[in-house]
């Protein structure tokens, strides 16, 4: 594989409609982030898809709010939004997802959730009457993590 | 009826009032939540990354809540979306058994029993509009709400099936029942701009601000996600300082607008803790004590 592409790898997704897309642009046309950043545009990305032509060091391609209205309207069923996860999914395998993600994955892997329960926090729950949660549920985030290679990708 | 109780991350760290609120309601319909000490993140931030692991993630939270015969009650959507997504692509043999050999490792299985409900959900569908209607005690007339249901507790809908993806009407006829005067947004719900955040944290806030300017004069809007409630109630602090625009519209769970109506007290169901736009003024409309 040519440095700059990502062609035909990760395929895990169903992507058997991809080849259906006639670029209507209903995926593009409907996306909230299109209107506001141009440079993210869904339909092109399902084109230069199918063409193995994906540039993988566009950020832009991280753009997706994943609110799935491009799946709803597809007329061709192509699942637009897991097209570009299966594109996120190769370069977060080079070791190149955006560190922001790594980041909240390596929270993940540290305590098990995305963000901490603090001693703060448990006081306001305590406050609140709720009950004591363990702060640390990482054991079997851990231990996934090492067999999927999801712990590689966060470095 | 007795269902498993999924926090997932952003609940029991940063929006409690959510979960306060949602215990208090359980109780009043005699729902038992069961707290499950190993639950944690739901795979949905990880999906992006690697999809399988997100999948094992998933699973792994279903398998605990299937070793104690229980069906699943999540208050986040993005829990419920992520939950939902794992079950239905588990379906496939081929998937489940590889999901199923890493499971193994630590010692779980996926067997695919156990139902996710988001909260929403549970009341509409399995507790009833009726239902609610008996236990409601004050009327809620006096304020003027819009609602935001959030993406993922509608879409994808084939995989999800509570509402209708674009029009969905089940948030606004639950927050009726409270009295309520409900404002309908212009145009379609759009939405939060949360995920955007990760990447650029303008685009996300100009988003919310967009979404938030949509839905009118109001005295508040009704959300379901914490995600959503962060995006508007922090966005609102945000747009006073960057874009200098004074919104000051509070943002409140449903769970927390259904405990004012069925009699609890605003400071039990943590409304004047967590909002960055405080519920005051809001409360005062209703004649209510911010405690």
């Amino acid at each position: 594989m040519g440095k700059g592409s990502l062609n035909g790898i990760n395929e895990n997704r169903d992507m058997n409609n991809l080849y259906l897309c006639y670029q209507c642009g209903t995926c593009s046309g409907g996306c909230p982030v299109t209107r506001l950043v141009p440079e993210y545009n869904i339909r092109k990305i399902v084109k230069h898809k199918k063409e193995n032509k994906i540039d993988i060091n566009n950020r832009f391609l991280w753009y997706c709010l994943t609110c799935y209205i491009c799946y709803e309207r597809c007329p061709q069923e192509v699942k637009p939004i897991e097209v570009i996860h299966s594109i996120t999914n190769s370069i977060s395998k080079n070791g190149l997802a955006p560190s922001s993600l790594k980041e909240g994955n390596k929270k993940v892997l540290a305590v098990g959730r995305s963000s901490d329960i603090t001693k703060f926090t448990e006081q306001k729950r305590r406050r609140l009457g709720l009950p004591e949660l363990k702060t640390d549920v990482s054991k079997d985030f851990k231990e996934i993590a090492k067999i999927t290679g999801l712990a590689e990708m966060v470095q | 009826m007795k269902l498993a109780f999924f926090l997932g991350c952003n609940v029991p760290t940063q929006v409690y009032n959510y979960e306060a609120s949602v215990r208090k309601i359980a109780d009043v319909f005699e729902i038992k939540v069961v707290d499950i000490a190993d639950f944690g993140c739901c795979g949905e931030l990880t999906e992006t990354m690697d999809y399988h692991t997100s999948l094992v993630f998933s699973a792994r939270n279903i398998a605990l809540a299937e070793k104690e015969g229980l069906d699943i009650l999540t208050l986040c959507n993005g829990c419920f979306s992520s939950l939902n997504k794992a079950i239905f692509a588990l379906r496939d043999p081929h998937l489940r058994s590889r999901v199923n050999e890493t499971l193994k490792e630590i010692g779980l299985s996926y067997k695919g029993k156990s139902q996710v409900f988001h909260f929403h959900q549970l009341m509409y569908n399995i507790v009833g509009p009726s239902k609610i209607k008996e236990k409601i005690v004050f009327n809620l007339s006096d304020v003027s709400v819009s609602c935001h249901n959030g993406c993922h507790i509608l879409r994808p809908s084939d995989v999800l099936g509570f509402d209708d993806p674009e029009n969905p009407r089940k948030l606004e006829e639950l927050v009726a029942l409270t009295g309520a005067r409900i404002v309908k947004p212009m145009g379609i719900e759009q939405c939060c701009g949360s995920v955007l955040s990760l990447c650029d944290l303008d685009a996300a806030q100009s988003l919310a601000i967009e979404s938030i300017e949509r839905k009118g004069k109001v005295d508040a809007i009704v959300v379901g996600c914490p995600f959503c409630f962060k995006q508007f109630d922090i966005g609102q602090i945000v747009a006073r300082k960057k874009f200098n625009k004074e919104l000051n519209i509070p943002i409140l769970f449903y769970a927390e607008l259904l405990g004012l109506a069925l009699g609890f007290d605003a400071k039990d169901l943590g409304l004047n803790v967590i909002h960055k736009i405080s519920t005051e003024g809001f409360l005062k409309k209703l004649g209510v004590s911010n405690g």
